[in-house]
């Protein structure tokens, strides 16, 4: 018999036909590329924003000469490191316009990608337990709804509806104010969001090389000339750096000073449970958020660690942190047990906002600083940063958040409207 | 978890007694944090009061020293300067 071709697809019909020859004729998701001499873009940093701005510069724009370079193995950073919460009610326009593009293209990007992401748009609550943080989620509301992101403030009756886990009532020292709720927004699976965008960038033709270091940043004559790797020099005329924390050491050698700094953000999964809570809820004042995923597990995150630094390890002092601020909103968690634990360096901003943009030198941008908040950003950022280096119409998304904003005064800041204070 | 001890008052505790100052930079100097010995300002803020200097590792985060402010120690080994 002849061999046949492997499936590509993901359909019903090609799961009944793979089922049928005991799923052995599958395609890999995408295949272990080795590094070409040459290419007409090179992504350093295979995480979410590389492997999303490589999918849409093949998709959208037709340039399929590219490598995506990655250090380790896809997702093995601070895209399969986050709690993989999507929402979209930032306080700042130049914020707004990126992540609704963002949650807009969440919204489709199973279809798109021909891949299962899990995203599941199950409603946000961000609780306010002071008048400050009521005024400061109702002045963003008001934002949201001028920007036509759809958010709105709710009475603590209704926060009590969607979470009857929450514990609430006189005894409390801090009395529930209300909530801004943000219907759509929602998680996502971090992991199948990367796999989704490596495998559909390689079936465009987009080599994906993994373990493989980017050593240093080549120039001529005030233009990229291509990288040197851990496996030999590959030459091109673009390179895109999207490291996220390690960003300002590759890009130190060209004299260009990054304001980013590398601090442990910690999450943790417990044993899966019985369906118990259906939104996503975030408390910034005891710097705590929690949903459940689809396996029943509870995702927690707090506050980044106290002291900045490369290790994923994080401190046992914000782990205990978040265990109280969980336990003060939800007493009921006190017996459920902590499966998994684990740390991500993210890459802080003074003013939390991405650094984004062409650097100087001919040929070089960056896409890095997301800090805490760059999972939910990935396929909008990814989307306009393609835009960016090929010249398209969507730049203007990505266009507020370059370097030369440190320069000029004109921070987008976020710092105060993040949903925990970093 | 870092493991301190302020050269002021000699007393060592965990990290969360202290408070991190950020690096340790001369004026119009821009440094930024990278992998390898970093030097770092830190507040015993429940002791003493006192800022004092640290050197630690960005990624195994072993402590190498702390000294009191502008007594500083010479290269620490893995340190560049």
């Amino acid at each position: 018999m002849p061999p046949r071709r492997p499936t590509r697809r993901y359909t019903l019909t090609s799961l009944l036909k793979e089922a049928r020859r005991q799923h052995r004729g599958w395609e890999p998701a995408w295949p272990k590329a080795e590094p070409k001499a040459s290419y007409e873009i090179v992504i350093a940093g295979g995480g979410g924003h590389g492997l999303a701005t490589a999918y849409y510069l093949a998709k959208l724009h037709g340039i399929r000469n590219i490598a995506v370079v990655e250090k380790g193995w896809l997702g093995g950073g601070n895209a399969a490191r986050n709690t993989a919460i999507i929402r979209s009610d930032y306080l700042r326009p130049e914020s707004m316009a990126l992540y609704r593009l963002s949650h807009s293209l969440f919204e489709h990007l199973s279809t798109e990608l021909d891949f299962n992401v899990m995203y599941s748009p199950r409603g946000l609550v961000e609780l306010a337990y002071t008048r400050q943080h009521m005024e400061l989620l109702a002045r963003t509301a008001d934002a949201n709804t001028h920007y036509g992101i759809k958010s709105w403030m709710i009475p603590p009756d209704e926060v009590r509806k969607l979470l009857p886990l929450l514990d609430d009532g006189p005894h409390k020292r801090y009395p529930l104010f209300g909530a801004l709720w943000q219907p759509r927004g929602g998680i996502a699976r971090h992991d199948a969001v990367i796999w989704a965008y490596a495998r559909m960038a390689a079936q465009l033709g987009i080599d994906i090389i993994e373990n493989c270091e980017i050593e240093r940043i080549e120039t001529i004559g005030g233009r990229i000339s291509g990288v040197r790797t851990s496996r030999g020099t590959i030459s091109a005329g673009t390179v895109l750096v999207a490291t996220a924390a390690d960003t300002p050491a590759l890009l130190a050698s060209l004299g260009i000073n990054l304001p980013i700094e590398p601090v442990a953000l910690q999450a943790f999964v417990s044993e899966p449970l019985k369906p118990a809570l259906d939104v996503v809820a975030i408390a910034g004042e005891v710097e705590g958020y929690i949903s459940q995923s689809d396996k029943g597990e509870l995702v927690i995150g707090g506050a980044t660690d106290k002291a900045p630094g490369y290790s994923r390890r994080g401190a046992f002092a914000s782990i205990e942190d978040t265990a109280a601020s969980m336990l003060e909103l939800f007493p009921s968690l006190s017996r459920v047990r902590m499966m998994r634990h684990w740390a991500g360096t993210v890459d802080i901003t003074p003013d939390r906002s991405p650094i984004i943009g062409a650097l100087g030198l001919q040929g070089l941008f960056v896409n890095c600083g997301w800090g805490t908040g760059g999972f939910k950003a990935i396929p909008g950022s990814g989307y306009g940063t393609a835009s960016l280096i090929a010249g398209g119409k969507a730049a203007h998304v990505v266009a507020p958040f370059g370097l030369d904003r440190f320069r000029q005064g004109r921070l987008i800041d976020e710092s105060a409207a993040s949903a925990v204070a970093h | 978890m870092l493991l301190i001890t302020c050269p002021v008052c000699a007393v060592t505790a965990e990290e969360t007694e202290f408070s991190c100052g950020g690096l340790h930079v001369q004026p119009g100097e821009t440094r930024r944090y990278a992998r390898g010995v970093v030097r770092e300002y830190w507040l015993c803020a429940a002791g003493c009061g006192s800022w004092f200097g640290l050197a630690r590792h960005s990624v195994n985060q072993r402590i190498l020293g702390s000294w009191t402010m502008g007594k500083e120690p010479p290269l620490f080994p893995g340190e560049t300067a």
